[in-house]
């Protein structure tokens, strides 16, 4: 990792739903490899900001450069295809599906998926099936989801299907992950494990960008953090620069927003 | 009775060829596609008229009369039918979401139904075409051991559907195909482009449908608009949900007992001296099945998951008895 090697170049992005700029002006980066946290306020904008980069939103203003690509303008398969991986705010599972196979939908590249081969040239992809069962197999070991391989992903508890989610994003091998809430709704012992197996991803070169509000989590998973209130990137720096910023605590707070119902993270 | 048996296996592994290529469609991908049997009717034309030649009887016209042995003409009838599946599939399924879909390819077979139906150059119009000879050339038969080649072919194809099904359901394709089925925004998030991994199962649907409906001219010897009336794909839709959508055994089944065994039940219901009423009452019989099996069993007959409950024990029982191939 180069110094000042930089992944992902926000510039000044916005996104209007109907006429209101969810995310408006907002400008950060990412440097490769790196754990940021992205923290603010319920409504903030979080969750929109991550559906732009995962490019299933469109983006209204600004520009995206990811690994030197201008990615603004990409569908979310070509996001994918270029190593972004992703899981969802409300867990997404197929849930009538086995935890393996679920899993597997996140490897990419694979040659089974071609018509003509997957038909009739079963011995062209069988090696590689199988090499990625294993690899999904392990991946679902190390998050300890061992004894729900074969379960229907339907059947796993809320915070086994975000580990899951993260198995699957896994299997796409990808250059950047991004998270929302990792955490919520997890017990604190499974989220222990999830900033552990983040910590570990991360060292294999893997950047990661979560949103998460849970400071215990992000003090031991985050290298820095981003914060954002109402659409607009606020502060950041590290967890504990940021925690005592001004405008932070204001924005948690709520100064100058009456009636909105804000969520003050823990510690602050 | 021999006949009546030879008869009924024969149209039923011909349903059947027809409910299998729905499933790949509706049961594996999702694609709601309720022309079905526009496109075994265009495969009915197709291998008649490429294999029977020119018409005899005055005031009668198809193109292009050719007289090609009849496994040419059923590949043909396959091929157009699918050439025709792209060109549809290109127009909607690839800008459409799903839901609108089923109004489009309606829309579709009605267009092309009162396009046949009115235009006499092509495949006769309304009068149809008929006098399509045995396949077996001019070897002298009867109608039983005629319908018992049929058989053998129909069956030998069936079998080749199903097993390219179950090649697509156990492949790597088919999870996709699943997955695109249940949630497209997840496999979207990680690459799928839904509409590419959707044309080629489509396009296989619509080759098995038209070779369905080959074998359907090939042993009936004429098809007329008035055999392909738009109701006929509800039929087939019906078969497939009651029979189990997702598991080829269940399309198989439904082939066999839904369309043809209903067809058979109903020819010892009273017909109130109204020639239309047993087709009335296929109608209504397939249509109150359809509801109850909705109501109590809506899997189906045959529940897709069946076929991992096999197939994972057996895998495991495989991988035991040859050590080091692991399931
Ligand atoms: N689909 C939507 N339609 C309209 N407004 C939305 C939609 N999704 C989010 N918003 C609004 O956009 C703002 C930012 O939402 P979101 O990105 O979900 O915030 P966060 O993830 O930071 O809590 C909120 O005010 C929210 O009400
Ligand atoms: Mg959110």
């Amino acid at each position: 990792m180069a110094d000042g090697d930089v992944i992902l170049d926000v510039r000044g992005v916005g996104h209007a739903y109907g006429g209101f700029w969810a995310v408006r002006e907002c400008s950060f980066d990412v440097p490769r490899g790196s754990v940021t946290g992205l923290i603010g306020p319920n409504g903030a904008g979080k969750s929109t900001l991550v559906e732009m980069l995962s490019r299933s939103l469109e983006v209204h203003a600004g520009s995206i450069v990811y690994d030197g690509m201008e990615m603004q303008r990409w569908g979310p398969e070509r996001a994918a295809r270029h190593g972004v991986a992703r899981t969802f705010q409300t867990a997404r599972v197929l849930r009538r599906t086995p935890v393996i196979e679920n899993v597997l939908i996140g490897a990419q590249g694979q040659i089974g998926e071609q018509p003509w081969k997957a038909i009739f040239r079963r011995r062209a992809w069988a090696g590689q099936e199988e090499a990625l069962r294993r690899e999904a197999r392990e991946l679902l070991d190390w998050l300890g989801l061992r004894d729900h391989v074969d379960a229907p992903a339907g059947s796993l508890s809320g915070g086994q299907r975000r580990l899951m989610e993260i198995a699957r994003a896994l299997m796409a091998r990808p250059k950047l992950i991004l998270l929302d809430e990792p955490t919520a709704g997890v017990f604190p012992e499974m989220s222990r494990l999830i900033a552990q197996r983040v910590r570990e991803v991360a060292a294999d070169g893997v950047t990661i960008l979560l949103v998460a509000h849970n400071m215990d989590f992000l003090e031991t998973v985050a290298d820095e953090v981003v914060c954002m209130a109402q659409g607009h990137v606020v502060a950041r720096g590290t967890l504990d620069a940021v925690r005592t910023n001004e405008e932070v605590i204001s924005a948690y707070l709520g100064h100058g927003s009456s009636g909105a119902r804000r969520r003050a993270p823990e510690g602050v | 009775m021999l006949f009546f048996l030879t008869d009924l296996l024969t149209l039923g592994c011909i349903n059947a060829i027809m409910v299998v290529s729905l499933n790949v469609q509706y049961g594996f991908a999702g694609i709601l596609n309720v022309s079905q049997y526009m496109y075994v009717a265009i495969g009915a034309y197709v291998a008649g008229v490429t294999t029977m030649g020119r018409p005899t009887v005055p005031g009668n016209t198809w193109a292009p009369g050719w007289t090609l042995p009849w496994y040419l003409g059923l590949v043909l009838a396959g091929v157009v039918a699918s050439g025709l599946g792209v060109v549809i599939f290109l127009f909607t399924v690839r800008r459409l979401r799903m839901d609108y879909l089923a109004i489009v390819t309606v829309a579709s077979a009605y267009i092309i139904w009162n396009l046949i139906d009115t235009n006499y150059g092509l495949f006769n119009g309304d009068t149809g075409i008929f006098g399509v000879p045995y396949i077996t050339g001019n070897a002298n038969l009867s109608t039983e051991q005629y319908s018992g080649v049929v058989l053998a072919v129909a069956a030998v194809i069936l079998g080749l559907f199903v097993w390219v099904s179950r090649r697509i359901f156990r492949s790597p394709y088919g999870r996709v195909l699943r997955g695109i089925r249940e949630d497209e925004v997840i496999t979207t998030a990680f690459g799928r482009t839904s509409w590419r991994a959707q044309l080629w199962v489509f396009v296989i649907g619509c080759f098995m449908a038209g070779v369905g409906g080959g074998l359907l001219i090939f042993y009936i010897t004429a098809w007329s608009p008035a055999a392909w009336l738009p109701i006929e794909s509800f039929a087939l839709f019906s078969a497939l949900v009651i029979g189990g959508s997702g598991n080829y055994w269940g399309a198989v089944f439904g082939g066999f007992l839904v369309l043809e065994g209903i067809l058979e039940l109903v020819r010892f219901l009273p017909s109130f001296g109204d020639p239309a009423a047993a087709g009335a009452f296929r109608l209504l019989l397939v249509g109150v099945l359809l509801i109850a099996i909705l109501r109590y069993r809506p899997e189906g007959v045959i529940p897709e998951r069946w076929l991992r409950w096999y197939g994972a024990p057996a895998r495991r029982l495989w991988g035991r008895l040859r050590p080091g191939v692991s399931q």
